[in-house]
């Protein structure tokens, strides 16, 4: 076991090496040029800025060689500094990568999170009961619902959310973090920021259902169409021990597939919900980042989203090993 | 599709048409579904048997699927009986309806679309008796009391169907690679059987109970029952199914095509296994196959069954020395014999068994019989009785009434 887990690890590394050499390549080519707009800035200051100038900085900011052979000491460069633990300083933010990283984290992973659990708490029972049930007006009712659910882009519902309970009912606020008119301390201040998470969490919630719970109707549908289902009713357990032991262990076998995608995605930070409701995630720091060419702070986004699916994904091949007895991990 | 062969094709179906189907089917799906799942007394599905030394009652059963191509009649007017202490075989070819009048006694037919329309299911269950409160009566040296109760398994609602299944009536399946579940041990899944049936088990009696019924069916315990199923060959799964359905000691062992999933060298020893336990248990075993040499070796009674209805039934000495109905002798002589003759080819019988949607209304089996009269164009023969015990539903025989 200890083996196995070791050479997983072994190879994520030469992964990850891998995936930072792609996203850096893809980075250096892209159109968006951090120095140019820092420059144009400057000129609409009124300042005349010398060639000279504009050669220092891309210079310093080790963009100034933009050859193939540029691009690759620019990559060794910010690898070998990796290995330092350094993930560099972010051009938009002028502070650590890293810091940046953890200053908005919080708020993104307190959204997924909580989404995140409500969506299991919700979509499982509901498609567990859709296919113990099927064809019925439960089957029908939960299923259009759901389809209705996946077919809404979360720009578009989330503002209809917002409209609804913010503006008209003025239920919740409309968008930020904080309360900007009062002033509040510790535990008040904590609420009053979960106040303000109420709507992108039912609107990411609400769209997240359908997807698991039609993930979880079909296997379910499968187990219960299975011989071993008909044995376990042979043998004269009641309906409700059938579902809930011999099925639903066989339920989870494909669910723990998908909890690979779920460790980078508590992370990752919601990004068009995020800039809906103004939060301050990371998914809107990213965007942010992207659109104005933050280099060091994409490439350390991305790989911290890339560490997170690599371990995602060993973590659901280890949990096959417990949950299914049929898998061995050798 | 063109106008054309639109026409030509009988199993076309118009958007009308379709729509038709699954207005009636929804509707008569509903109705069945609610019967299933009805609350009733207890008294509403009580019975008597007709004959007292039958176990099992099949009388006119009717088991149907509501397809959207239509209504299949799996099971059409089935009736025949299990005695007490006997082997029942059960043959036909598949699609027959021989495994689907054995789920219906299980009342294991997978609804919606699967429901028992009509007909009895009476079967003699002997248990301990209960008074209102489910609690068992005792007599004065507090040994629970035993009492036998007639029900009538196709009016039993689903809630009351546990006190069937298991203990009653238990089942062994056709597909053993399949049947048992694979994130259980086999242990868990033996226990699991003792803790249903017997009030208060604890871990060591089901434990012991499980030791027990492996050992009956040949495995030595300690090996298996840590085991989980995919570690363990067909063979021995079947083995752990047998004693699966033996553990709490049922009235009647259903044995559906117990041995088609496996090879021949593993079929004689689980066919040797029926035969042991046959002689070991005290109830009676319906076995179905379509394997007339396993018949023959087992059964005391046969019923021959062809598209959804039982065409021929008697003792087995009546249905392989005098089979009756052309489909029978022609079953009989589809058996491969060994003799040096090459020239002597297998005979087999011709055509195929019609559509089970919109059955003829003549004898089902007129297309493919050798000896089809003019008669056999008319309404669906009758049961004539050959014998006392010798049934056949056939023309040929209409004058011998």
């Amino acid at each position: 076991m200890l083996k196995y887990i070791l050479k997983r690890i072994l190879q994520s590394i030469l992964i990850l090496i891998g995936v930072s050499m792609i996203i850096y390549f893809l980075i250096r080519l892209m159109p968006v040029d951090f120095i140019q707009s820092k420059i144009d800035a400057m000129n609409q200051g009124g300042a005349t800025v010398s060639q000279e100038t504009v050669d220092n900085m891309y210079a310093m900011y080790g963009l100034g060689d933009n050859s193939f052979g540029g691009i690759l000491k620019g990559y060794f460069s910010w690898l070998g500094a990796l290995f330092q633990f350094d993930l560099g300083t972010s051009f938009v933010h002028a502070t650590p990568v890293a810091d940046v990283i953890v200053e908005h984290m919080g708020v993104s992973f307190a959204v997924a999170l909580i989404a995140t659990i409500f969506e299991f708490m919700i979509a499982i029972p509901l498609g567990i009961t859709a296919a113990t049930h099927q064809y019925s007006l439960r089957d029908y009712v939960v299923t259009i619902l759901v389809m209705v659910g996946i077919s809404l882009p979360s720009f578009f519902f989330g503002q209809i959310l917002k409209d609804l309970l913010a503006m008209k009912l003025g239920w919740f606020p409309s968008s930020g973090l904080i309360d900007a008119t009062t002033v509040k301390e510790g535990f008040a201040k904590t609420l009053d920021q979960l106040w303000h998470m109420v709507i992108p969490i039912l609107t990411i919630v609400i769209l997240s259902i359908g997807p698991r719970m039609r993930m979880t109707r079909t296997n379910m549908l499968e187990v219960m169409n299975s011989d071993y289902i008909r044995t376990a009713r042979a043998k004269g357990l009641k309906e409700k021990t059938v579902i809930n032991k011999h099925a639903f262990r066989n339920t989870m076998i494909p669910l723990v597939t998908s909890m690979a995608g779920l460790l980078p995605s508590l992370f990752s930070g919601a990004i068009i919900t995020e800039q809906v409701f103004g939060l301050p995630g990371i998914g809107n720091v990213a965007l942010d980042a992207m659109n104005r060419g933050d280099i060091p702070f994409i490439m350390g986004y991305n790989m911290f989203l890339a560490l997170l699916s690599v371990l995602g994904v060993l973590l659901a091949d280890l949990m096959y090993g417990i949950v299914d007895p049929r898998v061995k991990l050798e | 599709m063109s106008q054309e062969t639109k026409k030509t094709n009988k199993n076309y179906l118009s958007g009308k048409e379709v729509r038709a189907i699954a207005k009636a089917n929804a509707a008569e799906m509903k109705r069945l579904e609610a019967y299933k799942n009805r609350k009733c007394e207890e008294k509403e599905f009580l019975t008597k048997m007709r004959d007292p030394n039958n176990l099992l009652e099949i009388d006119d059963l009717h088991t149907f699927f509501f397809t959207e191509q239509g209504v299949v009649k799996a099971v059409n007017g089935v009736s025949y009986n299990v005695p007490k202490n006997a082997v029942v075989g059960v043959v036909g070819e598949s699609g027959c309806g021989k495994s689907v009048t054995s789920m219906s006694v299980m009342r294991l037919i997978q609804g919606p679309t699967g429901q028992i329309v009509s007909g009895h299911i009476r079967f003699a269950a002997k248990d301990t008796a209960k008074d209102k409160k489910g609690k068992v009566i005792r007599d004065e040296n507090g040994e629970p009391i035993i009492e036998e109760k007639v029900y009538d398994i196709a009016k039993m609602p689903m809630r009351e169907i546990h006190r069937i299944r298991g203990k009653q009536v238990a089942m062994i399946f056709q597909e053993p690679m399949t049947s048992l579940n694979p994130v259980f041990t086999i242990g868990q899944q033996l226990d699991e059987v003792t803790f249903i049936h017997v009030e208060g088990a604890t871990k060591e009696m089901a434990k012991e109970k499980t030791f027990d019924m492996l050992r009956l069916v040949g495995i030595i315990p300690e090996n298996v029952y840590d085991a989980f199923p995919h570690e363990l060959s067909g063979g021995m799964r079947q083995r752990v199914m047998i004693a699966m359905a033996l553990a709490a000691e049922p009235r009647l062992i259903i044995a559906d095509e117990p041995t088609t999933a496996l090879d021949v060298t593993i079929q004689a020893q689980i066919l040797d296994l029926l035969q042991d336990i046959k002689r070991k248990i005290d109830g009676s075993i319906l076995l179905i196959t379509h394997d007339l040499g396993v018949i023959a070796e087992m059964a005391d009674y046969v019923v021959v069954m062809y598209a959804g209805k039982v065409i021929e039934k008697g003792t087995v000495y009546e249905i392989f020395k005098d089979p009756r109905h052309p489909y029978t002798i022609g079953l009989q002589k589809s058996k491969p014999t060994m003799t040096l003759d090459d020239s002597v080819e297998l005979y087999n019988i011709p055509g195929n068994v019609p559509n089970p949607i919109n059955m003829p209304d003549h004898c089902y089996f007129k297309e493919r019989c050798a000896k089809c009269t003019a008669k056999c164009s008319g309404e669906y023969p009758g049961m004539i009785q050959v014998s006392p015990t010798h049934f056949v539903a056939c023309h040929l025989y209409d004058e011998e009434k």
